[in-house]
């Protein structure tokens, strides 16, 4: 949701299909498909692959895009684990704005966590 | 733990996240709100040990995961409640229900004790996520703990909701949440505030990796080197891992 605020602030256009694992063609976001790796690899806990995928962003993005990128997904390990065990709903008027939406990206029956081992 | 070993990070970690690490993982064996430090250093070697287990791991593939029962791979430092809650919040969150989290008090956790012990397996989870990502070992965790007791005190106006949990809402804090409440009123922010000491523990880890109000237009003030687009893409795609889209 906020990338498509970022993006109305910004006057860019995104694919937010892409970010869940559909779309990959066109998405507008610089660098996507190198984010999706190292986010694909950190989340199935794959060593081999957050590897590589940790030197490509050093070498396309330098090593502070590393930081903030493994911050950020440290940190939305983080958000959604108190949200899911607390019960914590989408606020009526996220719900609101969203619906459109989370029905074009079915995100009611989201699941990229099949392919995540434990 | 001490900041030199986040000083030989391999690559520079900027100094507000290596400070918040660094004091994340030394109060892993504090005295909690509600938990011993003896407590809270199981909780955390607990929660890395969840990955490796079997029983887990069949409940992840399986379509309806409370249907699988067994017993937990685990340290044997915590009563089974504990351990089930642990590996829980951290190999399936996402399909968490309420009535699991009503069957976790009814095997004797109590309430506060076991929003500290989310706050804190998922700070566990976020540190190992982070140190992993940038190819560097899980920080050490303290080898012994604080021996203080915890004061055990639910803070005043706690009230179910708007999720399963008690929660403090902004309308019902009080001075021990200070000005918690000033950069946002967002669901998530009530999470955890039950108990205000470690709601703080946990917000002081969380702001530095993500950012402290992201109700801000774009990165106003804030350093990062990827943009605020690139920053919301890479947090849904990780959500839809969890099967959250909060």
């Amino acid at each position: 949701m906020r990338l498509s605020l970022s993006g109305e602030h910004t006057g860019d256009e995104y694919e937010l299909e892409a970010a869940i694992g559909g779309n990959k063609k066109d998405e507008g976001l610089p660098h996507a498909e190198l984010f999706d790796e190292f986010v694909d690899a950190v989340c199935t806990r794959d060593e081999a692959r957050i590897a590589k995928g940790r030197q490509r962003l050093v070498d396309e993005l330098g090593e502070a895009a590393l930081i903030d990128t493994a911050a950020d997904i440290a940190a939305f390990n983080g958000y959604p684990r108190a949200a899911d065990t607390t019960g914590i709903p989408l606020e009526d008027y996220k719900d609101e704005a969203t619906e459109e939406m989370r029905v074009e990206l079915g995100l009611d029956s989201l699941n990229l966590s099949t392919s995540r081992p434990v | 733990m001490s900041i030199e070993e986040l000083n030989r990070a391999p690559y520079p970690i900027r100094e507000d996240l290596k400070t918040a690490l660094a004091v994340a993982v030394n109060e892993v064996a504090q005295v909690g709100a509600w938990l011993s430090g003896d407590q809270r250093l199981a909780v955390a070697n607990e929660a890395r040990h969840a990955w490796d287990c079997k029983l887990c791991q069949h409940r992840k593939e399986a379509l309806s995961p409370y249907a699988i029962e067994g017993e937990h791979d685990h340290h044997g430092d915590l009563p089974e409640p504990w351990v089930e809650a642990v590996h829980r919040i951290v190999t399936d969150s996402g399909r968490i229900t309420e009535s699991w989290y009503e069957s976790m008090i009814v095997a004797g956790i109590i309430e506060d004790e076991l929003i500290e012990i989310l706050s804190l397996t998922t700070m566990v989870t976020c540190m190992d996520t982070f140190t992993n990502g940038i190819g560097m070992k899980p920080l050490a965790l303290p080898e012994s703990a604080d021996q203080n007791l915890p004061a055990r005190k639910r803070p005043e106006g706690a009230k179910r909701g708007p999720g399963w949990a008690l929660t403090v809402g902004p309308d019902d804090a009080g001075p021990e949440f200070g000005n918690f409440y000033d950069t946002g009123h967002q669901f998530i922010r009530r999470s955890l505030t039950l108990v205000p000491d470690e709601l703080n523990r946990f917000w002081n880890l969380m702001n530095p990796l993500y950012m402290a109000n992201p109700a801000m237009n774009e990165l106003d003030d804030i350093e990062r080197a990827i943009s605020r687009a690139q920053i919301e893409y890479v947090a849904t795609r990780v959500s839809a891992y969890l099967d959250c889209f909060y």
